[in-house]
């Protein structure tokens, strides 16, 4: 239908394309030859040389010039990409957006697939592809289609608006995660003592004062001198204060940025190079050269940033920077390319933020779930002599001792990373298993709620795995077995659910069984575990760990497992969309 | 000529290992390289060139492999090359370093697969990419630059086209076996 349209966008977008990044332009300058650049792109270029890529004539930094026609250019086009975006999601026969928001979970799956299609379909402008990087399918919910490509940091923007709240369960993870952490769900905690933090000064709930210490003083060596220079809330973004959203407008970003003048810091004094660095909260360490190639790169950023409409506040930009100059330090080309085909990797401090936003926010209806499946198993266990060890279990560790270690299983689920490759959770799960008690219950009382969402949604994920390479690590293979040796042991009317120590646990065990359907179609070629009445009969672990109740009822707790699905599923496959 | 070993082809398989060492670790550095070098990926998956063609190796996505074939109507014309292309972090504002991989008999290619050719070097401009970078060496194959040589022997052969065509076959097929 929309082919010819298509290519006919597609050329324009073709002809909106900075040289030297590729992607459709970022606050364009125009140099004296009349060449079209990123701001940040070409005065990156002029530092190596003085002269214009495209024609190799002589240009220099001062003679640059905003382009604010072709920018708007760029503006209405983006509405345009949106529009189709919206109508080709609409024709789609899975609408992703208007999903129930208890079906949260798997819905990443099939937004990936369906991008994956979209990657696949030739007459779709290729920057689809890259869009997928910030918004998915839902360009509904994308707020500054035009600019917000430097990086996946540019949504923490200021002047985004942040009030939106989150409307669709697939967001994708990073918006979640900041919609979860600046907007502070009201009633989700309530009555919580509020304390303020001694160091940055943000109230937030008693019980994550120490975590959230711990990180403000970790990171606050740089931080508090710019506090104190940008005179903004020095605002850590886990902590969920009112504060936080407001802090745009009390902020320095309403102030125009003023461009740096350049200035030789290869003949600077040592001190006066510390001094500006200092000025604009840099760090101070290193040598002579690293500091005057640190000064110089921030001035090209900044002075790039001053072209924008929008330009950053200096904080965000210091951050950009910062996170910048770690991958510049960081070990060199260790970039992989499966890792390439993850566009949706939350950044692991966003990440953890995200999850214990997500615990703290859920803690109530964890230990509500909890005292009821206890009070349940208080009835029936008396009747029925239940082993609490299951098959998979026994496998791993046949003398399991149960050893109630709440504060231990907590600490290190918080100090593990979710972000870890799923080929690395199982393997880590199974080393932690034995060491947690496990208590059964009789899962017949639960059976009752609902699974409905599911098998509608199963066929569109079987059908569109065909063209997604799986991997096959020795560890996944191990999963695998799991899974069926777990669903040909297990009776299936038992059920065993864990104490309440470790909400996170559960979740990121359901993920994992989430994870593994595609396994299981790769190596039995049949989707069996499609058949099974409920998913979480075959977790692989043996140790079933998710109420249904949860599954369906908590909005909250599908968002995060949509994060954490997201996560593994890109760690674990390599989907290769061209 | 014989001993027209690419040391970088021996050390590959080490580095392959590395990768999967820290495969563990999550990449975040380099977006903006990767970025590119994927969206040129995709372009030239995407576009209609069939001279040239170029894929990553292995896990490591700074480090391709292009192929070219020889420009036709030249002596090179049915000839087949690899070559290795590295990207730097600093791409695309400093160029890749690419190298024949086969062993390639030119004025100015070395017995080592070393390239002599502006662009990689002095010339570079960070709009070239990939599919540029292998059709301007295709065209070097056709258009030698005789006063600048890498390979002498070749330079002063060039000028006897079919002498040049008969030594030039003769040490593709000794080194790349006849299969090619």
């Amino acid at each position: 239908m929309a082919r010819a349209e298509f290519g006919e966008l597609h050329e324009l977008e073709g002809l909106c394309k900075c040289g030297i990044c590729q992607e459709t332009f970022n606050t364009p300058v125009l140099t004296q030859c009349s060449h079209s650049f990123c701001s940040l792109c070409i005065r990156k270029w002029l530092t190596t040389k003085a002269v214009c890529p495209a024609c190799s004539s002589e240009t220099h930094e001062s003679s640059l010039r905003k382009n604010t026609v072709l920018e708007n250019i760029i503006e209405a086009l983006e509405r345009v990409k949106k529009n189709r975006k919206g109508v080709v999601a609409a024709r789609s026969p899975q609408k992703p957006n208007a999903r129930a928001p208890s079906q949260g979970p798997s819905n990443s799956n099939v937004n990936s697939s369906n991008k994956l299609n979209q990657n696949l379909h030739p007459s779709v402008p290729i920057s689809a592809i890259s869009d997928s990087d910030t918004d998915d399918s839902d360009a509904f919910i994308k707020t500054r289609p035009s600019t917000s490509k430097i990086s996946p940091k540019t949504n923490v923007r200021s002047n985004v608006p942040k009030e939106t709240p989150p409307r669709t369960p697939c967001i994708k993870p990073q918006t979640t995660a900041l919609n979860q952490s600046l907007t502070p769900k009201v009633g989700a905690s309530p009555a919580v003592v509020k304390v303020a933090c001694p160091v940055c000064s943000v109230e937030m709930p008693q019980r994550v004062i120490n975590e959230h210490l711990d990180k403000c003083l970790s990171g606050g060596t740089t931080r508090s001198s710019v506090a104190t220079k940008v005179a903004a809330t020095p605002t850590p973004v886990s902590a969920p204060s009112p504060k936080v959203a407001q802090r745009a407008p009390d902020n320095s970003s309403n102030l125009p940025l003023e461009p740096i003048k350049k200035m030789v810091y290869n003949l600077m004094p040592d001190a006066q190079l510390r001094k500006e660095l200092k000025k604009y909260g840099l760090p101070t360490q290193g040598d002579r050269k690293c500091l005057a190639g640190r000064m110089q790169r921030y001035v090209v950023l900044h002075n790039a940033e001053c072209d924008a409409t929008n330009p950053r506040t200096l904080e965000e930009l210091r951050k950009y920077f910062e996170k910048e100059e770690r991958a510049l330090s960081g070990p060199s080309n260790t970039t992989k390319f499966s890792s390439m085909f993850k566009t949706k990797q939350p950044d692991e401090d966003e990440f953890d933020k995200a999850r214990k936003e997500y615990i703290r926010q859920n803690n109530s209806s964890f230990q509500n779930l909890i005292e009821q499946c206890r009070n349940r198993n208080k009835s029936k266990t008396k009747e029925q002599s239940v082993q609490p060890v299951t098959l998979s279990d026994s496998e791993d560790d046949p003398e399991e001792v149960p050893v109630p270690t709440i504060n231990k299983t907590s600490k290190d689920s918080d100090s593990d990373s979710p972000c870890d490759d799923v080929q690395k959770t199982p393997h880590h799960k199974s080393v932690q298993r034995p060491k947690r008690k496990v208590l059964s219950i009789d899962s017949d009382t639960e059976d009752e709620t609902d699974f409905d969402g599911r098998p509608e949604k199963r066929p569109s994920l079987e059908g569109n795995t065909s063209p997604v390479l799986v991997s096959k690590t020795p560890v996944k293979r191990e999963l695998r077995n799991r899974v069926v040796h777990a669903k040909v042991a297990e009776k299936p009317q038992r059920r065993s659910l864990k104490p309440k120590q470790a909400p996170k646990k559960e979740v990121t065990k359901a993920v994992v069984n989430k994870a593994s359907p595609m396994k299981v179609i790769d190596s039995e070629g049949s989707d069996s575990l499609f058949d099974t009445p409920s998913s979480a009969d075959t977790i692989p672990c043996g140790q079933v760990t998710r109420s249904q109740k949860e599954d369906s009822g908590d909005d909250a707790l599908s968002k995060f497992v949509t994060l954490l699905d997201d996560n593994s599923d890109s760690g674990s496959t390599t989907d290769f969309e061209i | 000529m014989a001993q027209n070993v690419n040391p970088h082809s021996a050390s590959e398989p080490s580095s392959s290992i590395k990768c999967n060492d820290d495969r563990q670790k999550l990449s975040k550095d380099n977006h903006a390289v990767t970025k590119r070098l994927q969206r040129e990926l995709v372009d030239l998956m995407m576009g209609a060139e069939k001279a040239v063609s170029a894929f990553p190796e292995g896990e490591n996505f700074f480090k391709w492999i292009g192929t070219i074939n020889g420009p036709i109507g030249t002596v090179y014309e049915g000839l087949t090359y690899k070559l290795s292309l590295e990207f730097p972090n600093s791409y695309p504002y400093s160029a890749p370093v690419v190298r024949f991989t086969t062993s390639c008999f030119h004025p100015n290619v070395d017995t080592a697969g070393n390239i002599c050719l502006d662009i990689l070097r002095e010339k570079w401009s960070a709009l070239y990419d990939v599919r540029t970078i292998l059709l301007s060496i295709q065209s070097l194959l056709g258009e030698p630059n005789i006063n600048s040589p890498l390979n002498p022997m070749a330079s002063q052969m060039w000028a006897n086209q079919v002498q040049y065509k008969k030594h030039l076959h003769e040490t593709y097929y000794k080194e790349n076996g006849k299969d090619k």
